[in-house]
């Protein structure tokens, strides 16, 4: 009820300010996804038969990646959305690097 | 055109306009330079006079490396590369890898020499870390290494020049692919019809035009070229860090594929120039790189890295054993097995180089280079003009127009520095500094009252007639030596130079009339969401 609550406030208060909102989308938030979009998948991508793969396409991705989120966060009509799925993107490679730091 | 509501082409078109806009000077200086920048090499050969010998390693270099090696601390042997420069001069680098005190980083740590193709003695030589030596080479190569430069980084400081050129590859995909969403009529686009008086009348109907065929290649400069950015400024530190706690040199060898001799028991090594007989017969063309892992050693290999030839796409990388020279196979452009990974890398190259099918890949990517270029600048003159009741606006116009045509012309007069200071001067500093004395002088030139778009016409046209003369007159080239050595790059260059000139001073507009007030107004009707040609 709580997590709903902040949810619903915090969508509120972008679509108040959709041209902050989106701004900031587009611009931080697009640049922090894609830079650990390229720091996490050398953690899940496979190695592949020369053991680089997951190496090389983090790197040779990331202008797709952040091209894909830039137009995603521009063209998303509904600023909630665009934050949730934004958040969760973020958040869930942050884990997923700190898990691999702390455990290695 | 993507079917998309009101509101998201409203601001897909204010992000097109305002990309295109706020970086749109630095977007034409990259594109253009780019442009230019395909045939670098052609370049080179072009400036730098005297006779250039053949492409690849062809001369005999077991014995002069055998010598150097002689001589050098045993420590350097761990790597050692062979290329050629555009000079022809053979480059041989014999290094370690160290942390550099002046900088904290790991450096390449050694000697680099230029030897003479001919005799195999030393031109220059250096010692110490990579990135302190050199750039002291005579200054033979200083413009094609300018422009290039100047392509890559903007020449702004490492890495801030790759992250600036990276943010810029980003901005033309922006720019494609919004306005590839926003174009109502892409296929009739592509084809727009002559209309009225036989012209493509308005700045509107020829910014569509280029833009329709230069968008697809646009999306693939943009994309290869933000990969080039990225890779070694942000690409390579993060996924090191990630993957090998940091170690850049560690996660480079592993995927390059560079591994340490595993049999480091004493051993000459075998006769390089039969290795490179050998791989030249293998391949059909001479090597332009060798690369020699753990010299003097019996598990010692040699690299060879010999360009694609005959329309292929990729080169060729083949291994030899340096104790027994016997042939270990192909090698992948990255690594040692073959992978996706290696493969999507490895076509990122003649993409955006353009050098995948010789002259003739070369010359589309200049015309395409040279059509985006065109898009860059007519976009922002359209974006201006719907604002030009605002006199910021209007002096913003003023200052594309100077930098439209300031800019090739600053590339004049770096060619121009270069020839004046080659003979007996410091090429390596006046080649930029000419561009920069070239680049004040376009302001002056485009200050008055006046619309300066017919006086830089007549200046650069002139430029461009002067500068093989200049060329010539300070120990260049002869044709006649040219033609005799094979040198067609000199010839055409030259010729090219000439044809601009001229059409430019024969003909007034070579890009149409200007568009008339009708046409104008039609271009006026506010920030249009959907670009069209005018019925």
């Amino acid at each position: 009820m709580i997590g709903q609550g902040a949810i619903g406030g915090l969508t509120r208060w972008a679509e108040a300010r959709p041209l902050l909102t989106r701004w900031l989308l587009a611009g931080p938030a697009t640049l922090i996804a894609a830079l650990m979009s390229m720091a996490s998948m050398p953690l899940f991508l496979p190695e592949g038969r020369a053991g680089i793969d997951h190496l090389a396409f983090p790197i040779v991705l990331f202008p797709a990646i952040w091209a894909l989120l830039f137009f995603y966060t521009c063209l998303e009509a509904r600023l909630g959305r665009a934050i949730i799925t934004m958040t969760a993107l973020i958040g869930a490679q942050t884990l997923l690097i700190l898990s691999a730091f702390m455990g290695g | 055109m993507i079917a998309l509501d009101q509101a998201r082409t409203k601001r897909l078109t204010a992000i097109h306009g305002w990309s295109g806009t706020i970086l749109g000077v630095l977007l034409y200086v990259v594109v253009l330079t780019g442009a230019v920048a395909v045939f670098a090499e052609e370049i080179g050969v072009w400036s730098q006079g005297g006779t250039r010998s053949a492409n690849g390693i062809t001369e005999l270099i077991d014995r002069p490396l055998r010598d150097i090696a002689r001589e050098t601390d045993p420590r350097a042997l761990e790597e050692i590369s062979i290329s050629k420069r555009t000079d022809g001069a053979i480059r041989l680098s014999l290094h370690t890898h160290a942390e550099n005190p002046a900088t904290g980083e790991s450096d390449e740590f050694g000697a680099l020499y230029y030897l003479d193709p001919q005799t195999g003695e030393p031109l220059r030589q250096w010692e110490g870390f990579s990135s302190e030596m050199r750039r002291d080479d005579g200054g033979r190569i200083a413009l094609e290494r300018f422009l290039i430069d100047l392509h890559v980084q903007l020449y702004v400081p490492a890495p801030w020049g790759l992250i600036l050129t990276g943010i810029l590859g980003l901005a033309i995909m922006v720019a494609s692919v919004s306005g590839l969403m926003m174009h109502r009529h892409l296929i009739r686009d592509a084809f727009l019809p002559a209309r009225g008086n036989q012209r493509l009348v308005s700045a509107r109907d020829r910014h569509v035009l280029a833009s329709t065929w230069s968008l697809p290649f646009g999306f693939l400069l943009a994309f290869t070229g933000a990969f080039f950015s990225f890779a070694i400024s942000l690409g390579l530190p993060i996924v090191a860090m990630v993957a090998f706690g940091g170690d850049q040199q560690e996660m480079v060898e592993q995927v390059i594929g560079i591994e340490a001799p595993a049999d480091k028991t004493p051993a000459p090594l075998a006769s390089l120039d039969y290795i490179l007989a050998e791989s030249t017969e293998r391949v059909g063309t001479p090597p332009v790189s060798v690369a020699i892992a753990g010299y003097g050693t019996a598990g010692a290999t040699v690299t060879l890295f010999h360009p694609p030839d005959n329309g292929a796409l990729l080169g060729t990388t083949l291994m030899f054993s340096g104790a027994d020279r016997s042939f270990l196979g192909e090698k992948p452009a990255l690594c040692t097995v073959p992978s996706a990974g290696s493969a999507v890398v490895s076509l990122m190259g003649p993409l955006h180089f353009g050098n995948f099918a010789g002259l003739t890949s070369k010359i589309a990517w200049l015309a395409l280079g040279a059509a985006m270029s065109y898009v860059v600048i007519s976009g922002m003159h359209m974006w201006v003009r719907r604002r030009e009741d605002q006199a910021v606006w209007r002096r913003f116009a003023w200052a594309i127009t100077i930098s439209a045509w300031g800019l090739p012309l600053a590339m004049l007069g770096s060619a121009a520095a270069f020839f004046l200071t080659l003979p007996a001067g410091d090429p390596t500093f006046w080649t930029p500094m000419g561009f920069l004395i070239a680049a004040i002088a376009a302001i002056f030139v485009g200050l008055g009252p006046q619309d300066p778009s017919d006086r830089f016409r007549v200046v650069f046209a002139v430029s461009c007639l002067a500068l093989p003369l200049l060329r010539h007159l300070t120990g260049g080239t002869a044709w006649s030596d040219a033609l005799a050595g094979g040198q067609v790059e000199v010839i055409s260059i030259d010729l090219l130079l000439l044809a601009l000139g001229a059409v430019l001073l024969w003909q007034p507009n070579p890009f149409g009339r200007r568009e008339d007030g009708e046409h104008r107004r039609s271009d006026q009707r506010g920030d249009e969401i959907v670009l069209e040609p005018a019925e």
